[in-house]
């Protein structure tokens, strides 16, 4: 089956453990699909060719760029992004420290970082702070100089 | 950015893949983790009028043990390849190489095929195929074949496959149990300036029998040089300072806006030195700790 490049067609897929659904034509990026049609707004658009990280979200529990990734071809997948990580009022362990660590200022790179961080912290339950700067190539942040990124990863990491 | 509009399948089968390939060709690109293929849609540097998926495919994403190596099929994501026990033990050069392969996030959705289709003349999948002679299993609608790394990097972002055809899979030869691997790197926000890999074998008598080194990131695509006149020597300061004046004095070394020709030859000499030091130093198999 192809679908034409004016056509719109239906996607669906589990956000944050909801399910949603819109419809798009194939060339909508996840970023601007979750941004327009789900009013989703956490997950921000930088460079939009995978170079800021600012779009990161998890994608079956993996770190990915939502610029480089159609919406298309989220169908059926569980997507995560920064919303789904407070309870409620409640902070997630990781956002507490990036405040007791004051890692952000503007916070337009936080919800990416945030995100990749996610996923790394599962598959690296002890890491060292090369480990932590290593992953955080994938990012640009312009305000902190990522010291305090740094910090707060690894103290979410305890 | 945005790209262009494009038409959109996603094949769950190799042989829709391969017809939708025959009919559309030239307009059509295949889009696997697309951190490369994304960018250039997204800057509009490419506008296929279809983009065919092969993300949906059901039989590509495994690494298995074939007879001399291990094949890893088209959609293997560069870090289930890293994290691949198949290729720990068998592959270790490439598992040197891998953590230097774009960021963590990229690593998450790029495949290693993916890589290797898009042949960028700075990226290490390539040159890691190419130093231990891999194979590129390619098919199409009308046949099925293998194409020798050496045989199928052409030029930038240029390569041996026809338009109608596709990656299925690459072969990567097996590790000797006393074959030595080192990699090394010079790069400018994670892109390889100069980039060498090397491997050996060394027999109980320290003397050299298997010698393979590639270079990337200093031509329009990885270079392999002719290493058979340092066979059968003994791998002291001299041999290796020998190695790197044949480097320095017989590839051909780009100018652009990253580095200066005379800068990468001076480093590609460098760092096949520390390569060959390292292989050296280094016992048969011995793991390398991945930094």
């Amino acid at each position: 089956m192809i679908v034409d490049a004016q056509e719109e067609i239906t996607v669906s897929f589990t956000l944050n453990g909801r399910k949603v659904s819109g419809r798009c034509q194939p060339r909508v990026h996840l970023a601007d699909f979750l941004r327009h049609h789900c009013n989703m707004t956490g997950t921000h658009v930088g460079c939009e060719h995978g170079v800021c990280g600012a779009c990161t979200v998890l994608v079956d529990g993996r770190a990915m760029r939502s610029c480089l990734l159609y919406a298309v071809q989220a169908q059926d997948l569980q997507i995560s992004t920064v919303e789904g990580l407070a309870q409620g009022p409640h902070l997630s362990k990781l956002q507490e420290e990036f405040r007791n660590y004051f890692a952000l200022q503007c916070g337009f790179c936080t919800p990416g970082i945030l995100m990749s961080a996610v996923d790394f912290l599962q598959s690296n339950s002890d890491p060292c702070e090369a480990d932590v700067r290593n992953m955080l190539s994938g990012h640009l942040c312009r305000c902190t100089g990522y010291d305090a990124i740094v910090k707060a990863i690894l103290a979410a990491s305890k | 950015m945005k790209p262009a509009a494009f038409a959109y399948a996603a094949p769950t089968l190799v042989a829709e893949v391969l017809d939708l390939l025959a009919r559309y060709g030239a307009d059509a690109r295949v889009l696997a983790g697309g951190q490369t293929l994304g960018p250039m849609l997204n800057m509009r540097m490419v506008t296929p009028s279809v983009l065919i998926d092969i993300n949906r495919l059901t039989d590509l994403q495994s690494i298995v043990l074939a007879g001399s190596g291990a094949m890893m099929g088209a959609q293997v994501r560069q870090r289930d390849a890293l994290e691949s026990d198949i290729v720990g033990r068998t592959v270790p050069l490439l598992r040197d190489v891998l953590p230097y392969v774009g960021h963590y996030q990229t690593r998450n959705r790029g495949t290693v095929c993916g890589s290797i289709a898009h042949a960028d003349p700075t990226a290490e999948l390539p040159l890691a195929l190419l130093t231990l002679k891999g194979t590129v299993h390619l098919a199409s609608a009308k046949r099925r074949r293998q194409v020798a790394a050496a045989d199928f990097f052409l030029g930038v972002l240029t390569t041996a496959r026809q338009q109608d055809e596709f990656i299925v899979a690459v072969e990567w030869p097996n590790a000797t149990p006393r074959a030595r691997f080192a990699f090394e790197e010079v790069s400018v926000a994670h892109v390889a300036v100069v980039a060498c890999a090397a491997g050996a074998e060394i027999n109980d008598a320290g003397i050299v029998t298997r010698l393979d080194i590639g270079l990337t990131g200093i031509s329009d695509r990885p270079l392999a040089i002719d290493t058979w006149p340092y066979l059968n020597a003994k791998p002291g300061p001299a041999w290796r300072k020998d190695i790197a004046a044949c480097v320095r004095s017989t590839l051909p070394y780009v100018d652009d806006l990253h580095a200066s020709a005379a800068y990468r030859r001076h480093v590609a000499g460098f760092l096949v030195e520390r390569c060959l030091a390292e292989v050296v130093a280094m016992a048969p198999g011995e793991e390398r700790v991945v930094r």
